[in-house]
């Protein structure tokens, strides 16, 4: 997309995420198709989040395994480990990419907003490099700063799916490959395996006493 | 307006500002917060929460803990979510223990310091946390930044297997199988992996699916083992669509649909 298009095409988006309908008749232009697939996130998110009958850690847990279906997981994970995903084991493998794809979804998962008061909005949408498209949001809350991100979004295989995350212009994907290639220099896939369990392990509210 | 009537208002005006002087901001309580919190409404969390913990209140410091650590109602500050975890972790609350292991290990809002993760992880471990014990177990299983403790790693998975934890059933499925902190025993492999399968973990259903369907440990079961793999590609696990597609098409239509069947009832199961 050019950039002189782009303000038709944020009003597009503007007005379809207004309507909740997604269009799919009509061939889309990947930006549209972008920025409908994080606004939609975004909705059933707050959908998920509003349900009564259960717990805030039940809720969240709906959005988490959304969000992992929104992630291409197992394509950035392998981006991420890099050259030593030649020389782990199938068991460290499924070990990495499930303990990768909870410390992702963990990470990010407000940044989708939809607790009460929360003012989800994507403000901005636009290329980045030949496939992929970056979708900017704005969460605004009650309380706390306000959260921003861009989702990197690929089609792949006709699906769109966010293959990075950007806060203040700091790729997800680029921090992690560099700081899972020095954990693993320093303790081996062991210690990387330690410390996305220790990263994901922490364990929220609760009332048990 | 009568007199009467207006005595009424008075009193119903008096008992209202008494029944507000018992339950209002007077008295902050871990309850209040804990609703607050369900609704999402994390600003009145953190205000009645902050004030419980002030007063050493280890839960409040605990899940106050917690809105820091995750930006609830404020912004992220995980220096904070340490300093209120050691508090609650002082006063012997397992949870807080088993959160600020877990912030040492990474090196999160602190540096990085496994002797002293272990050393509290050891301590909610000991009060039967089983989080902790698996997160322990594992440490001991692969000597990273302990020492290598096969046993010591077994007797920590299992103790956190027993107490239902389906990441630590795989794992003690896997000792088993490899004979590592345990004498090698196939049955008992095959019994965890199913345990784990039964838990939900994906992993171990596929896994289970493929010794059902080789006859590791056990009779050869073809339809079980389309059943869990159903169960694990159902549950996210995409080796199992493979997987279960192939295994499809050597079987009968019958077997196909009895597969099904016992996959429904294994999924009720699932669900308890």
């Amino acid at each position: 997309m050019k950039r002189l298009s782009r303000f038709v095409y944020l009003s597009l988006i503007a007005f379809t995420l207004t309507l909740g309908t997604p269009q799919e008749s009509a061939a889309q232009a990947p930006n549209d198709q972008a920025a409908q697939f994080i606004g939609a996130l975004a909705q059933n998110a707050l959908g998920a989040l509003q349900q009564p009958n259960m717990t805030l850690e039940q809720r969240e847990t709906v959005v988490r395994e959304m969000l992992r279906n929104g992630f291409d997981v197992p394509f950035i994970g392998r981006f991420v480990l890099g050259k030593h995903w030649a020389t782990v084991t199938n068991e460290q493998r499924d070990e990495y990419q499930r303990l990768f794809g909870e410390f992702v979804v963990k990470t990010y998962a407000a940044r989708l907003g939809g607790y009460s008061g929360d003012k989800f909005a994507v403000t901005s949408v636009r290329d980045a490099g030949d496939k992929d498209v970056l979708v900017h949001t704005q969460i605004v809350r009650p309380s706390g700063p306000p959260l921003e991100c861009d989702w990197r979004v690929r089609v792949i295989d006709g699906q769109p799916r966010i293959i990075d995350v950007m806060v203040e212009g700091i790729s997800m994907v680029v921090t992690q490959r560099s700081e899972f290639a020095s954990l693993v220099q320093r303790n081996g896939i062991e210690g990387l395996l330690a410390s996305l369990r220790a990263k994901t392990g922490r364990i929220g509210a609760t009332t048990s006493s | 307006m009568t007199i009467r009537r207006y005595f009424l208002l008075t009193l119903a005006v008096l008992s209202g500002a008494a029944f507000a002087l018992a339950t209002g901001p007077a008295r902050a309580d871990f309850a209040s917060g804990w609703n607050a919190y369900q609704k999402g409404d994390f600003a009145t969390a953190l205000a009645e929460w902050t004030t419980r913990a002030d007063q050493g209140d280890p839960k409040s410091q605990f899940n106050l803990g917690v809105l820091y650590d995750e930006g609830k109602g404020v912004a992220q500050d995980r220096r904070k979510a340490f300093a209120l975890w050691e508090k609650a972790a002082n006063q012997g609350y397992a949870p807080a223990q088993h959160n600020l292991g877990n912030l040492l290990l990474a090196g999160e809002g602190t540096s990085q310091d496994v002797v002293r993760a272990v050393s509290w992880l050891e301590k909610s471990a000991a009060q039967g946390f089983d989080r902790s014990q698996y997160t322990l177990g594992k440490l001991y299983a692969e000597g990273v930044g302990v020492a290598k403790d096969p046993a010591k790693a077994f007797a920590l998975i299992k103790a956190a297997g027993d107490r239902g934890d389906a990441r630590a059933q795989y794992n003690i499925g896997k000792m088993y199988r490899d004979g590592v902190g345990v004498e090698k025993d196939a049955t008992e492999s095959l019994k965890w992996f199913e345990r784990a399968a039964l838990s939900g973990h994906s992993g171990a259903q596929a896994r289970l699916a493929m010794r059902y369907s080789r006859g590791e440990g056990t009779a050869r079961d073809p339809t079980r083992a389309l059943a869990w793999l159903n169960i694990a590609a159902a549950a996210g696990n995409g080796d199992a669509v493979t997987a279960g597609k192939k295994l499809s098409s050597n079987l009968t239509p019958e077997q196909v649909e009895a597969a099904n069947k016992l996959a429904a009832q294994i999924k009720a199961e699932i669900k308890k």
